[in-house]
């Protein structure tokens, strides 16, 4: 019963999704012009459309079950490879969420405090974060990596590519200055 | 023919000029070091590559990806039968045959059986482009917008029906992109659709974010909550290449010539890419080949198969998208919006306006498929050596392109917000089972069908029937019915085979 509800929930969410955008189609501001179609039509048919998807997934699931339905290859595979030994599936690969949640908070960090610190600083920091977020624990590579990685991003990006990367406020604004005078970027 | 012939030779002498050659030199080593990695897929490569393209002009831009591409369908060969790793989820029919060959003793012959079969593939499928893509664009300079809103419509409703898994999911992620698209201020009313009051969303959500984010963050991310867990690396270390000699290969013409075909029809077909041509093909093998019996034990003609085909597919996927504007794969939805972000739409009067770009496209595809053989050739020990870099530190660096690649479009953090919101976007995709590929392709293709449409029922007068009067326009619609049916049609027949097991089983 729980897998079910789990496999539910996507569906839920994009047909509540779904129908509280078709509800905003209902108060797009415009003036018709003549029998032309107006700006409504094109996502009022594709939210249709997407309900209707939704609908036929969530009664399929609350019918058969949570069913992983074979595709194209499955198909191939089985009806013309009978001299193929298949193998079984592998197991399903263990899940670390934690890992998940630090990753994505340190990506949103990454992008917040861009403007803050720089680009050099904060790139440093967030790949330094990161390779140890993914398990990976020798410390010296870790501070040798993200500090070269950070400097060739500088180089490649602002005086190759010729891109304005953020410099960051003071104090952090003076690293930047620094290694773009070291790097000869203008 | 004498034109086409005159127009590729100047096509080959503008890829030799030291830009064009130079692109292509980088897209074949980044495209085939992407393909053995096995954490970066092709088509994540292309989408990390494209932001370096902005400071290019457009030729060089297109050669670099098409040559990523190109060289992309091999790379992964290597480590499937070296290391029983698929590089790409294409190499997975050839890692049957390919590892039980190298485990057999014969790595060497495995991988010239390989670059053989990707080189004959590659070039077959070369020709065939240039032949076929004149003529289609000389018939698709006919095309009025209810034959381009039925191409467009099929082009969608076979990604849908060809991709693996769930129609409905796969339906539910192309309505999501089409959707996407939709988002910003409407073109002809100028009225304001699902920005909610944000002036960012005002602008509209460009298929870049979608596409780097989904495929880019959004697979880091799906990696990152598995703990970066690859499978570790163990080989003996022997890494060489034995190329089949003409009279091998000749035996064996009958797989060549069923895999080419194969690929090229794969590729033609929106929405069937290498992998589908790949499966489809080793499935060909398996059901007409003279040895369909041995198939898996490590002969020739199960890694000749798939790998000619998924070469072949690359050709087939170029010309609806240099005639149509229609990309069929993940990759050449890529580059088509390096076409696009040059200001440069793709179709059939691109082969008038800009001749020496389409056939400087063709060019390089013939040099790639041979500078791959090169590299293959000679450059396969420092290939296989990427993948002892440990998983976390690439991963990092991934992020990192996806993040400044989007930043470099329009100056913009909120550009690497939208990257952040897709990122988790394509993880959620992943986690849930929708496919990402049908979102990429609607949120390229979903304006391109807005416009046909509207076009459509303003031309003619609010008479949808229009799609089904006019010839061609019926045609696609009676086609795109048939990939609408066929999954039901799967579904009902595994639904009556299921019984007829269960009852022998019982017997």
């Amino acid at each position: 019963m729980k897998s079910r509800h789990r496999a539910l929930l996507p569906y839920v969410l994009v047909l509540a999704g779904a129908l509280a955008l078709g509800w905003q189609t209902l108060h797009f501001e415009f003036t018709p012009r003549g029998e032309r179609p107006g700006p409504d039509v094109w996502p009022r048919a594709i939210l249709a459309l997407m309900i209707v998807a939704c609908g036929v997934r969530i009664v399929g699931v609350l019918r058969r079950g949570p069913d992983e339905r074979a595709g194209v290859l499955d198909d191939v595979l089985s009806d013309a490879l009978p001299a193929v030994e298949r193998e079984a599936p592998d197991a399903p690969p263990q899940r670390y969420p934690l890992l998940l949640a630090i990753g994505v908070a340190l990506t949103i960090a990454y992008v917040a405090l861009l403007a803050t610190l720089g680009f050099f600083c904060d790139t440093a920091l967030y790949i330094a974060a990161l390779i140890r977020t993914g398990r990976y624990r020798r410390w010296p590579v870790i501070a040798v990596v993200s500090v070269a990685g950070a400097l060739a991003f500088m180089f490649v990006f602002m005086k190759v590519v010729y891109l304005s990367l953020p410099i960051g406020r003071p104090p952090f604004a003076a690293v930047s200055l620094a290694l773009m005078q070291l790097m000869g970027i203008r | 023919m004498l034109d086409v012939l005159q127009h590729l030779a100047g096509g080959f002498l503008h890829v030799l000029t030291p830009v064009n050659f130079a692109a292509l030199v980088v897209g074949l080593v980044v495209g085939m070091l992407v393909a053995v990695l096995p954490g970066l897929t092709l088509v994540m490569g292309v989408v990390l590559a494209l932001p370096f393209t902005y400071g290019m002009s457009i030729t060089p831009s297109i050669i670099l990806l098409t040559a990523m591409y190109v060289s992309g369908t091999y790379g992964g060969a290597i480590t499937s039968i070296l290391f029983r790793i698929p590089g790409e989820p294409m190499d997975v029919p050839l890692l049957w045959d390919g590892f039980a060959m190298g485990r057999a003793g014969q790595p060497a012959e495995a991988l010239g059986w390989t670059l053989f079969a990707a080189l004959t593939g590659g070039l077959i499928t070369a020709t065939i482009m240039v032949t076929l893509a004149v003529p289609f664009a000389k018939i698709a300079l006919t095309f009025d917008s209810p034959e381009y809103f039925s191409i467009v419509l099929f082009g969608f409703t076979s990604v849908v029906a060809l991709g693996g898994g769930s129609p409905a999911n796969a339906f539910i992620s192309l309505f999501f992109g089409m959707l996407v698209s939709t988002v910003g201020v409407d073109e002809i009313y100028g009225v304001d659709r699902f920005t909610f009051g944000s002036d960012i969303l005002r602008d509209g959500i460009g298929y870049l974010p979608v596409m780097v984010g989904a495929y880019g963050l959004g697979e880091v991310l799906v990696r990152l909550e598995q703990g970066f867990a690859s499978p570790p690396i163990s080989g003996d270390g022997r890494i060489a290449t034995r190329i089949p000699s003409l009279r091998e290969a000749w035996k064996i013409r009958g797989t060549f010539a069923r895999s080419s075909l194969v690929g090229v029809l794969c590729g033609i077909v929106p929405g069937a890419g290498a992998t589908i041509a790949s499966f489809v093909s080793y499935g060909v093998e398996g059901q007409y080949g003279r040895r369909r019996g041995e198939l898996g034990s490590g002969i020739p003609e199960g890694i000749v198969a798939p790998q000619v085909a998924s070469t072949a597919s690359v050709g087939g996927h170029m010309v609806p998208l240099l005639t149509l504007g229609i990309p069929g794969s993940g990759a050449t939805a890529v580059i088509l919006g390096a076409f696009l972000l040059h200001g440069v739409q793709p179709g059939p009067q691109i082969f008038q306006t800009q001749s020496m770009l389409v056939y400087a496209i063709f060019a390089s595809v013939f040099l790639g498929v041979i500078g791959m053989g090169l590299l293959g050739y000679f450059a396969i020990r420092p290939l296989v050596n990427v993948l002892y870099l440990p998983e976390a530190i690439v991963s990092v660096f991934v992020v990192l392109f996806c993040l400044i690649g989007a930043y470099s479009e329009h100056n913009n953090v909120s550009d690497l917000w939208m990257i952040v919101v897709f990122g988790v976007v394509g993880y959620l995709f992943e986690r849930w089972r929708f496919p990402i590929a049908p979102m990429v392709l609607g949120c390229i293709l979903g304006p391109v069908a807005e416009t046909s449409f509207l076009t459509t029922m303003i031309s003619y007068r609010n008479d949808w029937t229009v799609f089904f009067t006019r010839p061609v326009s019926a045609a696609v619609m009676a086609l795109t019915a048939l990939a609408l049916l066929y999954p039901l049609f799967r579904h009902v027949r595994r639904r009556g085979a299921a019984p007829a097991a269960t009852g022998e089983a019982a017997r």
